[in-house]
């Protein structure tokens, strides 16, 4: 039996030690591996250049090569899911467009859900990476833009967002805008108020996160230096009782009201404003065009007031009435103006892709050089070119509505 | 002035009445079976999606139909949650299954809202949207309902347990389940009816909220939250507490936007939350402090 | 007697060292930058759930304030090196200070409270936590967050690609299993259980409960703030709309599916829970609708942890063997 112990214990230690040491040569041999990996996945990525070119070289005279991976990273699930739906829609539309005109399945969609969660942006943008997606759409809020930031700028792979918050500055080169930023429309909407409506106090509601205060922020930096007054009345997302924010307002007597906020809450501001405030001017951030928000809304809430957009569906430029036809065949409903953005989005994308091919180099980088150095294309959202600071979009649309139905006012651009 | 604090005392007597409801809904399922309903926020959504997203929007009924349909519906809803997973979870060793497994519930329940009935906002269009000018004050229909259902649920809430043998027995477990299950009170039985009342009320939450804050997947999220509080801060497990309780925080944090910023009205109710939590646990009408 | 134990320890050493000796070899077998960043997720959540088995596992009060305790622990050293350009490694020690204040202060009302009043409360702390947050802006950078938050670095050698994290993570892991396991096994670990069985009897046995417990709660808080601080300096970024109600739940659900109050089922959880979703990710649409399925029977039909459901069958038929032996033998 003693035997038995001692042999045991032998035994253990053993292992044990064994364990111990392998920790140490483990952890030593790992270090070269990270080493010897980057080598790897440089050499390896070279070979795929490699291949890509000779692919793109050889077979393109016969009407037939390579296929090309574009990722989404998408709220698909979650209390957004409305948007990623969208996002989703316009993006496989240009997909399957391109494909035709391609006569084969050229360019490949694959598509991730972020979570609506920072670490499942980053998640979903590393597994497209891994995939071997050439460029990402998406995501599209502001802070998940903001969390893949340095991965995608480590891992040289673009990723084209929608997040519009004066956060994302420009100083990362594999992020572009594909939306105006809150900065410009903001500041649009802040001096519509000022020159059209001659707005003498503005009421400003906004939410408290990184999208409403981004709006605000602008807005109060112009009306500052104009010298018009305003009353600063934020509130937290999910919010559903403005009333205080909307007496504040009224008892300070504002004869404009100005909200930067998401979808639900601008429904519910404009629905207790017609209560409260039925007759000040009003404008609001792109959410007010959207008929997720219209949807929610009786026609004399939202008569006459006033939206600053990137995108409205009754537009009369033939761009986007041949977009809203295709969009509209396809799916049968309306496009929104997220459909409209990821839908110039993902055009430019295809675009870079098919000038990379033309070059005889397709790889992440190539496409991002290719999106910084395009060439200027009318979109549905306006001309897409890309300045200094990474943006590609630098219009924006000032709608009416009449009733529920926007209409345009004027297009601005920066 | 007088004006603001006056319509904000409205419109926060209105959000109190709802929390209140709430502290009722989730207080009866406490009181039966000993488990905090963390899913009952899904359960106020998906009664306003049926009755609105099907029932009106999709199916064209009258109003009084399509009410009387949804509140079956969610009673139906209520008594197989108890019998096929609430009788399971109370049961458990510790209340931290019972409050995770509702939670995971509340999970599927969200996501089984947005793959039926998609992830689009919707509104039910003439339905408590009338707005009435008395004197210069503003106040809608939606607010005026509100507070007269609340009042008549209570109402009846209090006949049903003090003069129906079904009322008697489901306060009997309340107190002693032991001695309830010797005097031959079949307990899941109770639980089930209990559960069942609780998703209708659920639905009248749904159906008063709906005109406030439009049909949308996050609707009851805070306005659930808050019931918690309100249960807390009126006395926990005891339904005139938690009646009080609502009223008290729609008026305080209501009221408190005229000193603070509203950005911070949130932060009052769950600031009141911890104050008397750590103060007076037993809330200020409390009788009992026990927490299971 | 004593050869059955030590048999059951060589079985643990080595069941340890075949798990450390994946564990190792992981990046090398995976070689995918995007199962990297899924496995450091893992890792950190790993730390969080260690701590809050300490709470929720061993004394039974349910902390629904991890996403609070998460969020200041990642704002504390995150602010701290981005105001003072100090080492991270002081921003850990800054986190871990915080850890004991939130400990001090969680530990307190917990005295008193029990069961659903004390998860209420945390519910109430996290949510106040993140109103704060969001709206302090001058100091937190508000809703917009602080981003290009420095990674750890040792002599210059900086812990800036996944692989390096992974290994540094592994090695903060270890450290804070190792924590975990003598924190569980020591007279407080036995006294925490005992406070969950009967408090009463614990009380009337003359220990002073009070004291017992907040030092439950700092550990668990310095878990929850060190875990901020790795989420912090790995993703260097980080906003208020990420310490959520609902990533508290997770965590209680990570430390569900594992199986209460056990170590190795705090980390099998965080494994499972932060893993699963993703293997489930071909589903599409469905996807997350499965997991919460699977997770829920989990729940309902093994509420002792799927590491426990699992290895029931198998000790099963151990047991019936060593039944036979013994008997034969006794023939």
């Amino acid at each position: 039996m003693k035997k038995l112990l001692a042999l045991f214990l032998a035994g253990a230690m053993m292992l044990s030690l064994a364990a111990c040491g392998g920790d140490d040569t483990k952890e030593t041999e790992a270090a070269k591996v990270t080493a010897a990996d980057t080598k790897a996945a440089e050499t390896k990525a070279a070979d795929t250049k490699a291949d890509e070119t000779k692919g793109a070289g050889e077979e393109k005279p016969a009407g037939n090569g390579e296929t090309y991976k574009i990722g989404l990273a998408a709220m698909l699930t979650g209390d957004n899911a409305l948007n990623g739906e969208r996002m989703q829609k316009a993006s496989e539309m240009v997909i399957a467009q391109y494909n035709e005109a391609a006569g084969y399945e050229k360019f490949v969609l694959n598509t991730e859900d972020d979570l609506t969660t920072n670490e499942g942006a980053l998640t979903a943008v590393q597994k497209l990476i891994s995939d071997g997606c050439l460029a990402i759409i998406g995501p599209h809020r502001s802070s998940a833009a903001l969390a893949v930031s340095d991965t995608v700028a480590e891992q040289q792979v673009c990723v084209l967002v929608g997040g519009t918050s004066v956060a994302i500055d420009g100083s990362n080169n594999y992020m572009f805008r594909t939306r105006a930023s809150d900065a410009i429309m903001a500041t649009v909407a802040a001096t519509f108020c000022k020159d059209t409506l001659e707005a003498k106090k503005v009421g400003i509601l906004h939410a408290s996160d990184e999208y409403g205060q981004g709006g605000a922020d602008a807005a109060m930096a112009f009306f500052d230096a104009q010298g018009i007054e305003y009353v600063d009345c934020p509130h937290n997302v999910n919010d559903v009782d403005f009333t205080s924010a909307i007496l504040e307002c009224q008892s300070a007597g504002c004869d404009t009201v100005f909200t930067w906020t998401h979808d639900a809450e601008t429904a519910i501001i404009y629905q207790q404003l017609a209560t409260y405030m039925p007759e000040v001017n009003k404008i609001a951030s792109p959410g007010l065009t959207l008929d997720n928000v219209l949807n929610l809304c009786e026609d004399n809430w939202v008569d006459g007031a006033y939206s600053v957009t990137d995108f409205i569906s009754t537009s009369t430029d033939t761009v986007a009435v041949d977009f809203v036809k295709a969009y509209e065949g396809l799916y049968g409903e309306t496009p929104d103006l997220y459909a409209a953005a990821y839908y110039g989005a993902a055009v430019t994308i295809c675009e870079a892709i098919l000038a990379c091919e033309e070059a005889g180099e397709v790889t992440p980088q190539a496409v991002r050089d290719a999106i910084a150095a395009g060439e200027t294309k009318t979109l549905p959202t306006g001309d897409f070119y890309n300045d200094d600071a990474n943006n590609l979009v630098h219009s924006c649309v000032i709608a009416k509505l009449n009733g529920k139905a926007p209409e345009f006012v004027q297009s601005v651009s920066e | 002035m007088s004006t603001m604090v006056f319509q904000l005392l409205i419109t926060g007597i209105a959000y109190g009445m709802i929390y209140s409801l709430v502290g009722i809904e989730y207080t009866l399922i406490w009181n039966s079976s000993g488990l905090l309903n963390f899913s009952h926020d899904k359960l106020i959504t998906l009664g306003a999606y049926i009755f609105g997203g099907s029932m009106i929007i999709k199916m064209n009924l009258d109003n009084p139909i399509a009410i009387v349909l949804t509140l079956a519906i969610m009673g139906v809803v209520g008594a197989l949650l108890a019998a096929g997973i609430f009788n399971r979870l109370y049961s458990m060793r510790s209340n931290i299954f019972a409050i995770i497994g509702t939670v995971v519930l509340a999970k599927i329940i969200s996501e089984f809202i947005r793959l039926f009935w998609g992830s689009g906002n919707m509104r039910v269009s003439g339905w408590l949207d009338k707005t009435y000018f008395i004197g210069g004050f503003a106040i809608t229909s939606a607010n005026i309902v509100i507070i007269i259902v609340a009042i008549l649920l209570v109402a009846v809430l209090e006949v049903f347990f003090k003069f129906t043998k079904t009322g008697k027995a489901m306060r009997c477990v309340e107190q002693n389940k032991k001695a309830a299950a010797l005097m031959g009170i079949n307990i899941n039985r109770s639980i089930c009816i209990t559960t069942a009342l609780s998703a209708m009320i659920c639905a009248v939450i749904g159906f008063l909220v709906i005109p406030l804050v439009n049909i949308s997947a996050t609707m009851a999220t805070t306005i659930g939250l808050k019931g918690f509080c309100s249960g807390v801060i009126g006395g926990f497990g005891y339904i005139p507490g938690a009646i009080a309780g609502g009223i008290f925080i729609g008026v305080v944090e209501n009221l408190a936007t005229i000193f603070i910023p509203a950005v911070y009205k949130d932060a009052v109710s769950f600031l009141l939350l911890i104050v008397f939590l750590l103060i007076k646990p037993t809330g200020f009408l409390g009788k009992r402090a026990q927490g299971r | 007697m004593n050869n059955m134990k030590n048999n059951k320890n060589m079985k643990n050493a080595l069941k340890w060292a075949v798990v450390l000796a994946v564990v190792l070899c992981l990046p090398n077998i995976i070689r995918n930058d995007y199962w990297m960043v899924v496995f450091v997720r893992v890792l950190i959540n790993i730390v969080l759930v260690l701590g809050l088995n300490l709470i929720t596992g061993l004394i039974g009060q349910m902390n629904l304030g991890s996403a609070g305790i998460y969020a200041l622990g990642a704002y504390s050293s995150a602010l701290f090196v981005k105001n003072t350009g100090l080492s991270p490694w002081l921003g850990l020690l800054v986190a871990v200070v915080t850890g004991i204040v939130i400990g001090l202060v969680l530990g307190y009302p917990s005295l008193r409270l029990k069961g659903v009043y004390f998860s209420l409360t945390t519910i109430g702390f996290t949510q106040v936590v993140q109103i704060f947050l969001n709206n302090m802006t001058k100091v937190t950078g508000g809703s917009q967050g602080l981003k290009s938050i420095a990674p750890f670095s040792i002599f210059g050698f900086q812990f800036d690609s996944y692989i390096k994290s992974y290994y540094l993570y592994v090695a903060f892991v270890l450290i804070a299993i190792f924590c975990a396991v003598r924190i569980v096994n020591s007279k407080w670990g036995r006294l925490y259980r005992s406070l969950r069985d009967n408090s009463d009897a614990v009380e009337m046995s003359g220990i002073n409960i009070a004291d017992v417990k907040v030092k439950a709660f700092i550990a668990a808080a310095i878990f929850g703030t060190v875990a901020g601080a790795m989420y912090a300096h790995f993703y260097g970024y980080i906003s208020p709309s990420t310490y959520t109600v609902d990533i508290s739940m997770n965590f209680v659900l990570m430390l569900l599916v594992g199986g209460l109050g056990s170590v190795s089922g705090a980390m099998f959880g965080a494994v499972i829970v932060t893993i699963l979703p993703e293997l489930l990710r071909g589903l599409g649409n469905y996807y997350l609708i499965t997991f919460y399925i699977i997770i829920f029977l989990g729940i309902l039909f093994f509420p002792n942890g799927w590491v426990e459901a699992a290895s029931r069958p198998i000790k099963k038929i151990i047991a019936k063997r060593k039944k036979e032996e013994s008997a034969s033998g006794e023939k």
